[in-house]
């Protein structure tokens, strides 16, 4: 675990001194929004909770909840998951 | 595309109900299981996945606790299954197809167009005799001979072409034109004009006269019969006859001669016509000149309106009369020129005049007039004479009828 978190430290300091995006060496989840219509989340761990109102989901930074109104799982895949919905609020519970 | 292959592959509606429906899709997910439009109710989930995902997704479905049910299929492979069951129909559909294909590679329909005097009966049963007929294999069709044989056996086709449209042969025709001979009409080259023949070329046809002859209008230069008595023919005359022709013209003038000159003196007058009467609107009614010219412009409204209106303008030029004596020479000279003027627009293009003369007429003393001279100009001229007129034979061998002038 602890050896991990040293990984995770050197890949952040690589990304920050080679000026790239975070998520292709940090294991963060990629959020993409189009409008309030869809919503992409890539590197997920998976679902916890899905409803029409809410839908949470697991990453490397703990849960992301999403709500809204008549949302829907449009497709899920290992590493995408892709959301279609009236989309409210994005909220890190931490 | 992938919504293509999911097709391709066969997808199914299926509804999962159950306590834990989270944990069974992350579950699929980490399997390598494809679902998708996922919806959620309360305690169950409606999603789409592949026909072979079904398989891998039961032992998780029993493993949540959960249960799983085909709502609907779509696909390909349903299709082909639900086909499979009722074998009649695609038989049937197969066999149409096959039977369509069959039918189709043979001649069912033949066309002709471009005939105008052969008949199409003659050109179908050519056309049949080659292999051309309908009910016949494309495959055993070869059009190039029947096209050769078309023209080959009816010799007043020019050319024949075969177009084959599905099951339909279009045979295209074009016919020869025929000239005709007609036995009975036959062209000769008479004379326009009296004259004596210079130059006589005769290009076809049976002479009838020769160079340095006088002929008479009328008279027959090239006949179309040829040959002797017992072998005749007929042709049509052409030739190209040079004669010299003469024309005498008759004229006279006094030598002395009135000469209207204009003073330049003018009197107008505006009428306006109504129907048939005339009213003077401004102007002068009469002449006021003893001698005079009068000059006339209409000025109606156009005939379309077909009103009864109209202006009349009338110009009175003053003229003063001169008497002007010639001598014998001017008005021989006169004379001449008018004959001759008067004769060119009468003669024909490419007509050479050769001489002239011009000789004054002494007629008996009580006729003679004082003052008056008359002259005859002759004119001689070097033209084609030739023309050609049609005759229709009677009878074959002698006895013409003139028919019309060509």
């Amino acid at each position: 675990m602890r050896n991990k978190g040293e990984k995770g430290e050197l890949q952040r300091k690589v990304s920050d001194f080679l000026d790239l995006p975070k998520d292709t060496f940090v294991d963060l989840p990629r959020i993409t929004l189009v409008g309030n219509i869809q919503l992409y989340v890539e590197n997920h761990y998976g679902i916890i909770e899905y409803s029409q109102g809410v839908i949470r989901i697991s990453s490397s930074r703990g849960e992301i909840v999403i709500t809204g109104s008549e949302l829907l799982i449009e497709t899920i895949l290992a590493e995408e998951i892709s959301i279609v919905g009236k989309i409210e609020e994005i909220k890190f519970p931490g | 595309m992938s919504k293509t292959w999911n097709y391709l592959k066969g997808y199914v509606i299926i509804k999962i109900e159950g306590p834990n429906l989270e944990k069974l899709i992350n579950l699929a997910i980490s399997r390598g299981i494809d679902l998708w439009d996922i919806k959620r109710a309360e305690n169950l989930i409606i999603a789409k996945t592949r026909v072979d995902s079904l398989s891998s997704l039961k032992p998780l479905v029993r493993k949540t606790k959960c249960s799983v049910r085909i709502l609907r299929k779509f696909g390909l492979p349903f299709i082909c299954f639900r086909l499979g069951r009722r074998k009649g129909l695609v038989i049937a559909g197969v066999s149409f197809l096959a039977i369509l294909y069959f039918l189709s590679s043979f001649i069912w329909f033949v066309q002709i167009e471009g005939n105008k005097k052969i008949p199409s009966h003659q050109i179908l049963q050519i056309a049949a005799e080659e292999g051309l007929t309908s009910g016949k294999w494309k495959k055993k069709l070869d059009t190039k001979r029947v096209e050769t044989a078309l023209v080959s056996k009816i010799p007043e086709l020019a050319w024949a072409g075969i177009n084959i449209h599905g099951t339909k042969a279009n045979i295209q025709v074009e016919e020869r034109t025929m000239v005709k001979i007609d036995k009975r009409r036959m062209d000769c080259l008479v004379a326009t004009a009296d004259g004596l023949i210079t130059q006589f070329l005769a290009i076809s046809g049976q002479p009838l006269v020769q160079e340095g002859d006088t002929v008479k209008k009328g008279q027959m230069l090239i006949s179309g019969i040829k040959g002797s008595d017992d072998n005749q023919g007929i042709i049509p005359a052409r030739g190209r006859v040079k004669a010299r022709v003469w024309y005498d013209l008759y004229r006279e003038a006094y030598l002395k001669q009135e000469r209207r000159n204009r003073t330049g003196q003018v009197a107008k007058a505006l009428w306006l016509k109504i129907g048939d009467k005339f009213y003077l609107l401004r102007g002068v009614a009469h002449s006021p000149y003893p001698r005079f010219e009068q000059e006339v412009i209409r000025q109606e409204i156009p005939k379309k309106y077909n009103l009864p209106f109209g202006w009349l303008r009338v110009n009175y030029h003053e003229v003063k009369i001169s008497y002007h004596s010639y001598t014998l020479e001017q008005i021989k000279k006169r004379l001449r020129d008018q004959a001759l003027c008067h004769l060119l627009t009468k003669l024909k293009p490419g007509t050479q005049i050769i001489s002239e003369s011009v000789a004054f007429l002494e007629g008996p003393a009580e006729e003679s007039i004082p003052g008056l001279v008359r002259v005859k100009v002759r004119i001689e001229t070097l033209e084609d004479i030739g023309k050609i007129e049609q005759f229709i034979l009677k009878e074959p061998e002698r006895g013409v009828r003139k028919n019309s002038g060509q």
